[in-house]
């Protein structure tokens, strides 16, 4: 019953672990957004958003699944296992490639999942048949930690800084821009400064030249995809016809009058819109008022968010905007962020006057280690909200409770699914779920 | 004249000639018809010419004339004995039936001799016989009837209609039985009992009809399928549904839909069958009759035998009906109007921002046009619809060829506007004996049906869903009298959509066999017979872009074929000596079934007004699919009995099927039976009141195998593709040792026969346990999959069902019968998965706001058990709320129930209303079902009455959570009696459409008791005189009405009790959530014989 026999088998097989990743787009913003100070209710807000909204989710809430995350797992596990053993000679120029993706994308599903649910199962080996592993205990945070930085070590050893030949897969791929991105970021979860700070300086200096769009361009990143400061972008495209589309498109954009939009479900808050200026050049990409004429859409003088805008053709939305990742403004606030908590604070500010630069609002007046700390947070907000940051930044920098007035201890981590606990004997429930 | 002639071996043709030459006379014969090389060895001298001619042509048993110059030798056509006028006589006569209708196409036979002839269209006979001598009446159906002849010329009779009951012939599997000798259960339907019923599948003739099973109509959806259960539901992924063989062929029984999408019951494959042409439908309920089909069997087998033709005069049968048919207004719910729903609207809105939730929806209805509308959604998109029939049947046969003929049209529209159901087919059934030990046979029907589907069901799509949703307020029509299709809240126009939408079904089907049978020495007989079923289907489905606001067009087509085929040879054995009666049969079938299906789906069409999706400028989809399986199998049947007081017979099937995995594929399915008919022992003989007197028992083992193709084997999906290259992953997990659900029955019944066979009741007790359930077991999220497919778990059915028949009065002119039959099941789960004690499932929700409900299986309980909250009304004032209780699991978190929520009953004590709170709150599945049948004739009056009813199920009211869950823009009158203020004592709780307290969750308050009583079906027919018409060639004209769905006793408050929305899942039955709603039907009809 096993189906790797071939190199194009390989490459079928990585590519359904990709696949893994374009499912539930809406997920990975409402855990990584939700539950903290950017979102506010609108007049079509349902039962599960305005949960999270509130802060206040139950574990039966529509968001609360890991399904799909172990369903890439199960696909990556597969790869790890099978790809090694293939005998065709045509894979040995990709294999440790392949190779390489599958430990990247492993990483970064444990990422998510260890972020949001906290302690969760690890599993390494593929369930392909009814000896698997049916009911895994769960590990600490700090043990998947070990496990994704492993996972992230072995892809960054295997996969080069542009390992295809197109734009499009050095953006849409696992490089070794995304790999060392994804280990500041852990460096930064596990307070590994100096770890965190050259990661993050290896992805500036990379070979793949990423560099900041400009300012006035801002809403391009969105509207075009795939910009010169992408890093990951988890591609849609609906010329592809792949069947998976994003449906963020779908959560933010108000409902349409010329064609059929999106539902509004949710709206920015007032944090938001005071943080975003109208001076700040990133406010126009960031998000929009439907104003007195609203056309395409219906309802007049609403305010949306604008960073998942789709494809309109032949006067048809297609809901296929990129989910991203990691682009290079966060990778700058990294660097900038560890250097600042190993008391670099003016190698910091230097960094974080770029991105403020490039949005058009000057340099910061902070100067204390203290006051940056909290102008990074502040940045990484006007940066990078709605690209599903702000929750896993408070948890990581212990300021969530401060920052949303949250003060629950237990909505530091989402519930763990209640199915799974019905499902799994050996699962634990989360306190206060 | 003389004639001499030599004995020297000379050929008739030398003897006429050298006649000829000795007498002058021609001799004159046919050569076709006289062997005229045969060589006679005679030897006469001088003999005169007659005597001599007389010699030689009777040895030839040629006769001879003389005319003129010719010797005229013929074929004698009367045997020699009545050869002379003197011993013969003429006979006449006429035969009716007891009703004293001319009867054509009576085969009458003198006994003693060979002589037969057939009465004519006007039940006349002539036949020429001995004087003394008796004649045998019979046809099909009828008793025997022995005359004595002598002294009589003419004879008229009347022929009794063979008693039903006893001397009938019951159809089992590979054979038929006396319906007295059955050691099994199973139940009869005959074809004349479900003549000309306005129905468009055979199975919903079965309601009512047969104890045992218990057939649900799912939809009034035309030519929607029906749920039919067969003592019970044994199985929980691997389908209930029964095996359905027709003449030897097993059939489709599914719906042959490759496109669902919008949702509605599809068609059933079955519905191909012309219920006209059934001749009898056996239900084989017990192991003892099912074992012979094996791994097949576990659900029952139902048995089609279809109308064959028969020795004598032809008949031509025409038959038309005409009716109409509307749903029951008085059901439908009765709305707010558009005044009553704003002010609902607003207060729903109100007390959101009161519970501090932002409101839904900030602007009002209508739209800013400000015309307010006052639609009654319902009657926009209910009709009342034309049915009608027409058929055309002619049957007959001469000695050695039988045939029957029949073709019919059947037109059904829907009460849903652009709805309906079309079939047109033909078929003929041939019998040849080729000789006294061969014959041979075919079947075949040919057959089309189309069906124009309605979205109905669950989803925002939902017809009937929407019809109770959308607000009164808007309008049907623009001003320019367009359809108005701007509803800003987002539902579509029900109307515009069912009008535009092209949501087709159409299938042809081919079902025959051919047959040929030896009879190697007496009683042994060799058959072997190939059936094909074949189906081609067509699905096409357009959704234009005016269907809906801001629609975008879009299209699927789906095309497929399905082929199947049986090879089946069975030896079969027979023999009588003495009281010793044995039977023996031995058999091999295989079989193979193929299914090829191609869709395509495109978007974005140029014009609303071309479908097809050359006219899509986007394709969406395209692809192929290909799935066989196949089944090898060897059976045996013995059978004893002595002196028809002991009747044992044992059967055994061993079945191989590719769908099992490598190392579970083959099993052995065995059943004995045992019956003792004690009204043949000597002790009984005083007892005459009771005519007949059998206990049965049966005992065996039967399988289910109603899974998936290749789903041992495991799957891959090449659906993962990712920046638009291929990606390929597990979808399913192997599962090498999945097998057969093993189904192990045992059964008890009595037979008995009182009063002449006036009275007759047939009683049966079972226990079936069902075990290796071929169960969906939930797998953790973590394994990367949901499910996996494995023998685990076990169900248990055991139930009595009896069966009365009654000929209360038989008078000369007032005749009256009934049949009642009532069948009792009780199911249970016994076990599931390892470790696992219950299994939810989760149900509905396709539209925001619809009832999700939730079914669960629990060890201990019946299958289809409703899981939920209880309420206890609604409570007065916020300080009825002592103790604080909260909800949790569903609308805000932590939210204190307060005046005017629903009291939900906190189970685990927990101080909130959490999951944990659920119990099982009502059982789909009826305590029991039955019917009453009543027939009455009054002269040339008819009068068939039909009642069916049920008892004990509860059925999930989705359409009056519609409009009582303030979920949107509408509601029901009863919405007027909500709490509005603390004190308010009611049964319906505050609006809100935000419902933080979760007052519409699927609670015992959307649950309601499904039983019913139905008077089904009521005919009353009149059969025209004779002499109206006996100058003509027709020989029987009968008019009738029917009704059927006449009226319904029930407490339920939906349009039915008999509904079940989302299929036949064992947790899809008993909801009704926008289905299609029943209707009744008032149809006339003629039936005129020639």
């Amino acid at each position: 019953a096993n189906f790797f026999k071939t190199a194009s088998d390989a490459d079928n097989a990585i590519n359904a672990c990709y696949d893994a990743l374009q499912k539930n787009a809406v997920n990975y913003v409402v855990w990584g957004d939700g539950r903290t100070d950017v979102f506010a209710n609108t007049d079509r807000t349902q039962s599960n958003d305005l949960q999270v909204t509130s802060g206040n989710v139950g574990s039966g809430n529509g968001y609360v699944t890991w399904n799909f995350l172990y369903q890439g797992i199960n696909r990556i596990n597969g790869v790890l296992k099978h790809v090694p053993t293939i005998p065709d000679p045509a894979l040995d120029v990709r294999r440790e490639r392949i190779m390489g993706e599958a430990y990247f994308l492993r990483g970064l599903f444990y990422f998510y999942l260890t972020r949001t649910f906290e302690n969760i199962p690890l599993v390494l080996e593929p369930f392909e048949s009814l000896s698997g592993e049916l009911f895994p205990k769960q590990k600490n945070r700090a043990e998947i930690f070990t496990q994704i930085e492993l996972d992230l070590k072995a892809a960054e050893l295997r996969v080069p800084d542009l390992p295809f030949g197109s734009t499009l897969e050095n953006k849409g791929r696992a490089t070794k821009g995304a790999i060392r991105s994804t280990l500041a970021d852990l460096y930064l979860w596990q307070k590994r400064y100096v770890e965190a700070a050259e990661m993050a300086r290896l992805v500036m200096v990379s070979s793949a030249n990423y560099s900041l769009v400009a300012g006035a361009s801002y809403p391009t990143i969105f509207t075009n995809k795939n910009s010169s400061e992408s890093i990951f972008e988890i591609q849609y495209n609906y010329t592809y016809q792949e069947g998976d589309t994003n449906p963020l498109t779908d959560l933010f954009l108000p409902l349409g009058q010329a064609y059929t939009a999106g539902n509004w479900r949710f709206q920015p808050s007032p944090a938001v819109l005071s943080a975003l200026p109208a001076g700040d050049l990133r406010t126009a990409g960031t998000y929009r008022n439907s104003g007195p004429s609203p056309a395409p859409y219906r309802d007049p003088n609403q305010t949306y968010v604008l960073k998942y805008p789709g494809t309109v053709a032949n006067n048809v939305l297609q809901q296929d905007a990129n989910r991203i990742v990691y682009r290079l403004p966060e990778i700058i606030l990294f660097r900038a962020e560890a250097l600042n908590e190993q008391g670099l604070t003016p190698d910091a500010i230097t960094l974080l006057n770029l991105v403020r630069g490039r949005a058009n609002i000057g340099g910061t007046l902070a100067t204390l280690q203290g006051d940056v700390r909290l102008e990074i947070e502040k940045e990484r907000l006007r940066e990078l909200v709605y690209e599903g940051k702000r929750y896993y930044d408070l948890i990581r920098t212990g300021r969530y409770a401060t920052v949303t007035g949250n003060t629950n201890p237990n909505w530091l981590r989402w519930p763990i699914p209640a199915q799974e606990l019905i499902d799994n004997p050996n699962l634990v429930p989360n306190p206060g779920y | 004249q003389r004639i001499t002639l030599h004995k020297d071996g000379k050929s008739l043709k030398q003897i006429f000639k050298s006649i000829k030459k000795q007498t002058g006379y021609n001799v004159v014969w046919p050569p076709d018809k006289i062997n005229e090389e045969a060589v006679l060895n005679l030897s006469m001298n001088n003999i005169p010419l007659d005597e001599a001619l007389r010699t030689i042509l009777d040895l030839q048993n040629l006769g001879y004339a003389i005319r003129g110059k010719n010797i005229v030798v013929f074929m004698k056509d009367r045997p020699r004995l009545y050869n002379t006028a003197d011993t013969t006589k003429l006979v006449t006569g006429k035969v009716t039936d007891t009703k004293g209708m001319a009867m054509p196409g009576i085969t009458v036979k003198h006994k003693q001799g060979s002589a037969v002839v057939t009465t004519n269209q006007n039940g006349d006979y002539t036949i020429r016989i001995p004087e003394k001598g008796t004649l045998v009446f019979s046809y099909i159906g009828f008793t025997p009837q022995e005359i004595a002849t002598s002294g009589k010329t003419q004879i008229n009779l009347q022929l009794v209609e063979q008693e039903q009951g006893l001397s009938e012939i019951v159809v089992v599997g590979y054979g038929t039985q006396k319906k007295k000798d059955l050691l099994s259960a199973v139940s009869s339907i005959k074809g004349r009992e479900i003549e000309n019923l306005p129905v468009s599948t055979p199975q919903s003739l079965i309601q009512g009809r047969a104890s045992g099973v218990q057939v649900v109509q799912n939809s009034g959806a035309p030519g929607s399928a029906v749920t039919l259960r067969i003592r019970g539901t044994t199985s929980i992924n691997a389908g209930n549904d029964p095996l359905y063989i027709v003449d030897g062929v097993p059939v489709e029984s599914g719906s042959l839909t490759g496109y669902n999408g919008r949702g509605g019951t599809p068609p059933s494959a079955l519905s191909a069958i012309n219920a006209d042409d059934i001749e009898s439908m056996e239900i084989l309920k017990d192991a003892g009759a099912l074992a012979i089909y094996g791994s097949r069997a576990a659900n029952g087998v139902v048995l089609i035998t279809t109308k064959r033709g028969s020795k004598g005069a032809t008949t031509y049968n025409l038959s038309y009906y005409r009716g109409v048919q509307k749903d029951n207004e008085n059901t439908r719910p009765k709305m707010l109007n558009s005044i009553q729903s704003l002010e609902l609207i607003q207060e729903q809105r109100a007390n959101a921002i009161n519970d501090g939730i932002t409101s839904l929806y900030s602007f009002i209805l209508p739209d800013n046009s400000g015309n307010l509308a006052n639609t009654d959604w319902q009657d926009a998109i209910l009709r009342s619809a034309p049915i009608s029939n027409y058929e055309l049947a002619i049957r007959g046969g001469e000695n050695k060829l039988r045939f029957a003929l029949s073709g019919n049209y059947f037109d059904q529209e829907g009460i849903i506007i652009n709805s309906g159901y079309q079939r047109g087919g033909g078929r003929l059934n041939l019998d040849y004996d080729a000789t006294d030990k061969l014959k041979f046979g075919s079947n075949l029907s040919v057959t089309r049906y189309l069906n124009r589907r309605s979205s109905t069901d669950d989803g925002g799509l939902s017809l009937i869903q929407v019809a109770l949703k959308k607000s009164p307020a808007m309008p049907l029509y623009n001003p320019n009298g367009t359809l108005y299709n701007d509803d800003v809240s987002g539902f579509i126009n029900p109307v515009a959509y069912a009008e535009r939408v092209k949501y087709e079904n159409q299938v042809t089907s081919l079902l025959g066999n051919v047959y040929g049978e030896f009879e190697i020495i007496p009683g042994l007989r060799l058959r072997s017979t190939l059936g094909v079923n074949y189906a081609s289907v067509l699905d096409t489905f357009f959704e234009p872009s005016n269907a809906t606001r801001n629609g975008v067009s879009s299209g699927f087509g789906f095309s497929s074929n399905v082929t199947g085929w049986v090879n089946e040879n069975t030896l079969s054995y027979a023999k009588t000596i003495g009281n010793h009666k044995v039977t023996g049969l031995l058999g091999y079938s295989q079989q193979k079934r193929r299914s090829f299906g191609l869709q395509a789906s495109g978007s974005q069409y140029a014009t609303d007004n071309i479908y097809t999706l050359n006219a899509a400028s986007i394709a969406t989809g395209v692809g192929s699919s290909v799935s066989a399986n196949g089944l090898s199998s060897a059976f045996a049947r013995v059978g004893y009995s002595f002196a028809d007081k002991y009747l044992l017979e044992a059967t055994a099937r061993r079945d191989g099927s590719s769908r099992f995995g490598a190392n579970k594929r083959y099993a052995m399915f065995p059943a004995v039976s045992a019956a003792w008919r004690i009204s043949n022992e000597s002790f009984w003989s005083g007892i005459t009141a009771v005519n007949d007197f059998k206990l049965r028992a049966s005992m065996g083992r039967t399988g289910n195998q109603s899974i998936d193709d290749y789903i041992a084997q495991g799957g891959y999906s090449t659906s993962s593709r990712y920046l638009g290259q291929s990606g390929v992953h597990m979808t399913t997990i192997p599962n090498p040792d999945l097998t057969w659900e093993t189904t192990d029955q045992y059964n008890i019944g009595l037979d008995i026969s009182m009063l002449n066979s006036r009275i007759t009741l047939n009683a049966d007790v079972y226990l079936k346990k069902t075990s290796n359930l071929l169960l969906n077991v939930p797998l953790p999220g973590t394994t990367g999959f949901s499910s996996v497919l494995q023998n685990v778990g076990a169900t248990e059915n055991k139930g009595l069902e009896f069966t009365l028949d009654t000929r209360n009065i038989e008078g000369k002119k007032f005749t009256w019968s009934s049949s009642f039959n009532i069948s009792f099941n009780k199911n249970k789960v016994l076990s599931l998965n390892s470790g696992a004690n219950e299994i939810i499932l989760q149900k509905g929700a396709g539209l925001t706001g619809s009832l999700i409900s939730y079914s669960v299986l629990r060890v201990g309980e019946s299958i289809g058990s409703f899981y939920g909250w209880k309420s206890n009304g609604v409570y007065q004032y916020t300080t009825d709320n002592a103790t604080g209780l909260t909800s949790t699991s569903i609308g805000a978190n932590n939210y204190v129930f307060k005046g005017g929520d629903m009291m939900f009953s906190d189970v685990n004590g927990n101080k909130t209303i959490d999951d944990g709170d659920r119990m099982i709150i009502g059982s789909a599945l009826p305590k029991f079902t039955g019917g009453f049948n009543n027939s009455f004739t009054y002269q040339n009056f008819d009068l068939n009455i039909l009642t069916t009813f049920v008892y004990g199920n509860d059925v999930v009211n989705g359409s009056r959570f519609t409009v009582e869950s303030d979920g949107r823009f509408s509601g029901s009158l009863d919405m007027l009696r909500r709490w509005r203020a603390e004190g308010d004592v009611t049964d319906i709780p505050r609006a809100n459409h935000a419902d933080p307290a979760g007052n519409k969750r699927f609670s015992n308050r959307w649950i309601e008791d499904g039983s019913y009583l139905r008077f089904k079906t009521v005919t009353l027919g009149y059969k025209l005189p004779t002499k109206l018409f006996n100058k003509t060639p027709i020989r029987n004209i009968r008019v009738y009405a029917t009704a059927q769905n006449l009226f319904t006793i029930t407490n339920y408050t939906g349009y039915d009790p008999e509904a079940s929305s989302l299929g036949s899942g064992v947790t899809d039955i008993g909801i009704d959530q926008g289905t299609y709603p029943q209707y009744r039907t008032f149809i006339f009809g003629l039936s005129v014989g020639f």
